[in-house]
């Protein structure tokens, strides 16, 4: 067990910089999830603690040792790939101790640790059995039995989950919880998903475009996201962005809206003016109740579709040409195409600057 | 009849009468170039004063001539008429594939030719041909070397001694003497000249005859002590070192001349008198002739034509442009032929020269012969015992051909061959019928499944077709054949004869080069050996190319397979050449000038060995390449990542994978390598003695180099075909085990 340290590194591919400047202190023990679109750089980072991809700049320190020349096999980590990488040609329990077979362990150790192994993840009675016979969930539990075997200091996911259905996934998310929860190991995990990193995670790593964006527990990453990547990234359904103009009072001007902004903001956007980006998940709007009809807060908008979960109802508007989500109650019945009115709730919003997208509340 | 044969003949040669019909005659010839034109002249103007006959020459080249000859007479489609040397009037005529000409002959007609030229066509005291010309060797020298040709064999080992150590103007060394001298026909005149001989008066083998052995003495003076003739020759390295002003004297024919440089001024001398015997060397003499098929629609027409060619007329034009020593004794005294000292050198040679026996049985001593006089050559053996060894192995080859030719006279015939088509396509279609019995519910399924699928059927069925034409029915036919016993055009029941001959090794003992369990023993060293560096070399050259920080690998890729794609012949030959003892780059890089790759079994082996490797290394590049790049790269992550060192990466995970494409790959290799015939033959040529033969070749030699034995020869190949058939049986049970990784 032990932290991992990233200070200021950095990969290069040709001549482009695909992760740039990446300061991240991961704890003994901590469960960290890599989240980001496609191409943010989050497999890149991952594959150069991995030691698969070489370091360009900065450094990275496993357990205090500076680990940037140090080969794989020596850096005390077992990563599992998103395809598995499971041997074809080898059993379940061969593909299991490759890892202890190729470091020399005594067969009796190895015997014992496949079994626990097995054990956890529940593959004692395939152990014979060659990847071509089991299912996804299978091979997944497999990949993930040949990392645990090694007892590494540092477990490496690489979108372990992406080629599960959805229903499996979620099953083997809780089952992946449960593992840390055991075997209290650092984890660093890798994800497009962000439901996955709020999930799993400790701490969540949101990268863009090879840039950190933004470290925090998911809590703090979806209540307190630090620019409008982080708040359109993180939650589901995703934030709602309406453009508009920080005025005199202070107040938000658009299309056919004036809001007053509550007490609490006004010292954030003190001495402020021009294009902001207010942000509001769908939790905190919700069709005006036609008492409340007319009042000066209100936006004007129109029933596009509506979706029923169940428990919760989304609502999809046309504002001012674009399209907002409001969650509903599961009984909510107003008709398509019915004109609304849309109450906010500007004390749980956010405010982000209009040309560099940073948080102002 | 005799008396009536030359008014038969002149009633032909007279003009045509109306309504009379024209006589159509075939004639067969394999002469080239000049030779082909002046007798294609010669036939012009035969048919300008016949009009009655109509002479029709067909070329056929002469790889094929022999045999072609062979099959087609005895179903009639052959020639009436042919050219060929004389050699092999004595088994055509026990064959009955040629005619005798005793009946048609006119009194006197003979005296046209040099007597030398009649006796080796007559066989069994009759006369079988009418020579168009003779050919003998004598010395040619360069004249810009040579300035008087030498007259015994002491002046010309100091005349050839003269230029040792000299060197051309380009560093390349100089030979004082050059010619074949591992070659039986070549040798011949110091073998007669030294009073040895092939048979004694009775006919009998008398290859250890003490004069033989002193001609092999000075064979092994020549080349071992002396070192004047150098040790590796082939006709092409004496043309191209005389061309090239680097041999001052060879021995050769009269094709010869057509070969020469006009660059080089040359001259042609009698070979030397032999200093211990005090005779000159007699070299070989054979006739070409013209011969009759015993299957000649109108043989006396035949006749006429072959008279008519022979006349002094003709012989003169082919004497003049053809460049032909002729048989006819007054062409030598027409003023335009004297003019011409080579010519009249062959026909003084003539004097000296020994007929080629005609006797079947001299077909069989070629090989064994050339065998110890390469043996001696290259200090293999004394003469003596090279000489002891040759006797018994002609001498065996020939007491078989003989036993063989006893079996005569019995109740046989063509049919027999038929026979032995029938039972070859008989027992296929037997074992076919046993095998459906066997099988019978699957084969029922089989039926029921090609009626439903009757058109995909229709659309192979021409495929199949053309494969029971080209694979089913030879194969058949070689069966068959396998069970009969040759002799002389004719097939007899053998029974298991010649698989039991072979598997017990009747002729020879287990360990002589000969034996099937030697050839065996060989062929699966070979086999072995090869496919093992194939894969070697084509796997490590695949890991490099598939090495992604090498640049240019598109062109190495192409560059690598350029030696697939070249024929293999082509190869061999070029292979061969580089191997050459005195001229072949490989000495010189190797700085070895003067050794002979092909002197030793093992030297030899290994020669055919890198030829083969660079023609077969390729093949397996290019699959382990392809099965290379269908491996995942997050396998070797994973594997990194799990700690496995890079050779056991290669152990575990690379060899594993590769290996559902390697094994196929493997199976077609071994059985490539183990039928490769190109290669043996033509780059070792199974030298020395054959020891370096495999399974293939030594079949093909029993069917075309010892004695036509063409039934031993196809056991040969269906043993052949049986031990790759339980090979492929027993690897496709393997193969099965281990397909299919990636499923």
């Amino acid at each position: 067990m032990a932290e991992v340290v990233l200070s200021g590194v950095g990969k290069l591919f040709g001549e482009q910089l695909v992760v740039r400047n990446v300061d991240l202190r991961i704890a003994d023990g901590e469960f960290v999830v890599l989240v980001g679109p496609s191409g943010c750089g989050k497999t890149t980072t991952l594959r150069m603690i991995a030691g698969l991809e070489e370091i360009s700049e900065g450094e990275l320190r496993i357990g205090g040792k500076r680990m940037n020349e140090v080969h794989p096999k020596d850096r005390d980590i077992a990563m599992v790939f998103q395809s598995y990488a499971l041997y074809p040609h080898m059993s379940v329990r061969d593909n299991i101790s490759f890892g202890l077979r190729m470091r020399g362990m005594k067969k009796a150790e190895i015997e014992s640790r496949v079994a626990e192994a097995a054990d956890i993840l529940g593959l004692s009675e395939l152990l014979e059995r060659k990847p071509k016979e089991l299912s996804g969930g299978q091979r997944q539990r497999v990949a993930m039995g040949r990392a645990i075997v090694r007892k590494p200091k540092v477990f490496l996911f690489d979108e372990p989950l992406s080629n599960l259905d959805a229903k499996l996934r979620v099953q083997m998310r809780a089952e992946i919880a449960k593992l840390h929860k055991r075997l209290s190991t650092t984890i660093v995990y890798v994800t497009h998903d962000q439901v996955e990193a709020m999930t799993l995670a400790e701490r969540i790593v949101v990268m863009d475009r090879g840039v950190v964006q933004q470290v925090g527990t998911p809590l703090e990453v979806f209540t307190h996201p630090r620019n409008r990547f982080v708040a359109g990234f993180i939650g589901s359904p995703a934030m709602n962005f309406i453009p508009c103009e920080l005025g005199e009072g202070p107040s938000l001007s658009g299309q056919g809206f004036r809001l007053r902004l509550p007490e609490v903001h006004r010292a954030a956007v003190q001495g402020r003016a021009g294009k902001v980006e207010l942000g509001i998940r769908p939790t905190h709007m919700r069709v005006a109740s036609e008492k409340a009809a007319g009042a000066s807060d209100l936006l004007p908008a129109q029933i596009e579709v509506r979706e029923p979960m169940g428990t919760e109802t989304y609502v999809y508007l046309s504002f001012a040409g674009q399209m907002l989500c409001v969650r509903e109650e599961a009984g909510f019945a107003a008709p398509v195409g019915a004109k609304v009115e849309l109450e906010l709730d500007l004390m749980a919003a956010h405010l982000f600057d209009g040309q560099s997208g940073e948080v102002i509340f | 009849m005799r008396t009536l044969a030359p008014i038969l003949l002149l009633s032909l040669l007279a003009p045509p009468a109306a309504g009379q019909d024209v006589a159509e005659v075939e004639l067969w010839h394999s002469y080239r170039e000049r030779e082909r034109a002046a007798l294609e002249k010669t036939i012009r103007d035969f048919a300008a004063e016949n009009p009655r006959i109509r002479v029709k020459a067909t070329f056929v080249p002469y790889d094929a001539y022999l045999d072609k000859i062979t099959a087609s007479i005895p179903r009639g489609h052959g020639p009436d008429v042919f050219i060929v040397a004389h050699d092999r009037i004595g088994g055509w005529a026990d064959a009955a594939l040629i005619a005798p000409l005793t009946a048609y002959l006119p009194p006197g007609l003979l005296d046209r030719f040099f007597k030398k030229t009649i006796d080796p066509l007559t066989y069994r005291r009759q006369l079988f041909g009418l020579p168009t010309s003779f050919k003998s060797t004598a010395l040619f020298y360069n004249r810009a070397l040579v300035p008087e040709p030498p007259r015994t064999t002491a002046e010309m080992i100091a005349l050839a001694e003269s230029f040792r150590g000299k060197l051309d103007k380009n560093g390349e060394p100089v030979y004082g003497l050059v010619y074949e001298h591992s070659s039986t026909y070549f040798h011949a005149a110091w073998l007669f000249g030294f009073k040895g001989q092939l048979f004694n008066s009775r006919g009998e083998l008398t290859l250890d005859h003490p004069g033989n052995a002193e001609s092999l003495h000075f064979l092994h003076k020549l080349v071992r002590e002396l070192h004047l003739v150098p040790e590796d020759v082939t006709s092409i390295k004496v043309t191209s070192l005389f061309n090239t002003g680097r041999a001052a004297m060879v021995i050769n024919g009269p094709w010869f001349r057509g070969e020469i440089d006009p660059g080089i001024d040359y001259g042609a001398a009698l070979l030397p008198e032999i200093a211990q015997s005090g005779i000159r060397a007699r070299p070989f003499v054979g006739a070409e002739a013209f011969l009759l098929s015993a299957k000649a629609k109108n043989p006396e027409a035949a006749f006429a034509v072959m008279e008519a060619l022979t006349r002094d007329s003709a012989a003169r034009v082919r004497c003049l442009e053809g460049f032909q020593p002729v048989a006819n004794v007054k062409v030598y005294d027409d003023p335009a032929v004297r003019a011409d000292p080579v010519m009249q050198i062959f026909r003084e040679e003539l004097e000296y020269a020994v007929p080629m026996s005609n006797d079947p049985a001299m077909r069989m001593v070629w090989v064994p012969l050339d065998h110890a006089l390469g043996n001696v050559a290259a200090g293999r053996a004394t003469p003596e015992q090279a000489l002891a060894e040759a006797q018994q192995r002609a001498g065996s080859q020939i007491a078989e051909f003989r036993k063989s030719a006893a079996l005569k006279g019995g109740d046989t015939g063509h049919d027999e061959f038929v026979r032995a088509i029938l039972w070859g396509l008989g027992g296929g279609l037997l074992t076919l019928l046993l095998v459906m019995a066997v099988l019978w519910k699957r084969v029922k399924r089989g039926f029921a499944e090609a009626v439903r699928q009757r058109s995909a059927y229709a659309y192979i069925a021409p495929a199949m077709l053309a494969m029971g034409l080209l694979v089913f029915v030879p194969f058949a036919v070689g069966l068959g054949l396998s069970f009969f016993h040759y002799s002389q055009g004719e097939y007899y029941y053998a029974g298991l004869k010649n698989f039991s001959d072979i598997l017990s090794s009747r002729e020879y003992p287990i360990t002589d080069s000969f034996s099937f369990y030697y050839k065996l023993f060989v062929t699966i060293v070979w086999t072995v050996s090869n496919v093992f560096l194939h894969l070697v070399i084509g796997l490590g050259l695949a890991l490099l190319l598939k090495n992604p920080l090498l640049k240019l690998k598109g062109l190495y890729r192409v560059l690598l397979i350029i030696p697939w794609a070249i024929p293999n012949y082509i190869t061999a030959i070029v292979w061969r050449g580089m191997f050459d003892a005195d001229e072949g780059v490989i000495n010189h890089l190797l700085g070895l000038q003067g050794f002979s790759w092909w002197n030793s079994p093992v030297s030899a082996f290994f020669a055919n060995l890198v030829c083969n490797c660079w023609l077969g290394f390729p093949f397996m590049m290019v699959v382990s390449l392809g099965a290379l790049q269908s491996i995942p790269k997050d396998l070797y992550e994973a594997a990194d990542v799990d700690g496995a060192s890079r050779w056991r990466k290669f152990r575990h995970i690379t060899l594993p994978l590769l290996k559902p494409a390697l094994f196929p790959a493997i199976i077609l290799g071994v059985i490539w390598t183990f039928n490769m015939f190109n290669v043996i033959y033509l780059v070792s040529r199974g030298a020395p003695n054959g020891s370096t033969d495999i399974l293939v070749i030594e079949a093909f030699r029993w069917a075309f180099e010892r004695g036509d034995r063409y039934g031993y020869a196809a056991a040969y190949s269906t043993l052949i075909f049986i031990i790759l058939l339980v090979y492929t049986l027993i690897t496709n049970r393997v193969t099965r085990a281990t397909e299919g990784a990636f499923e």
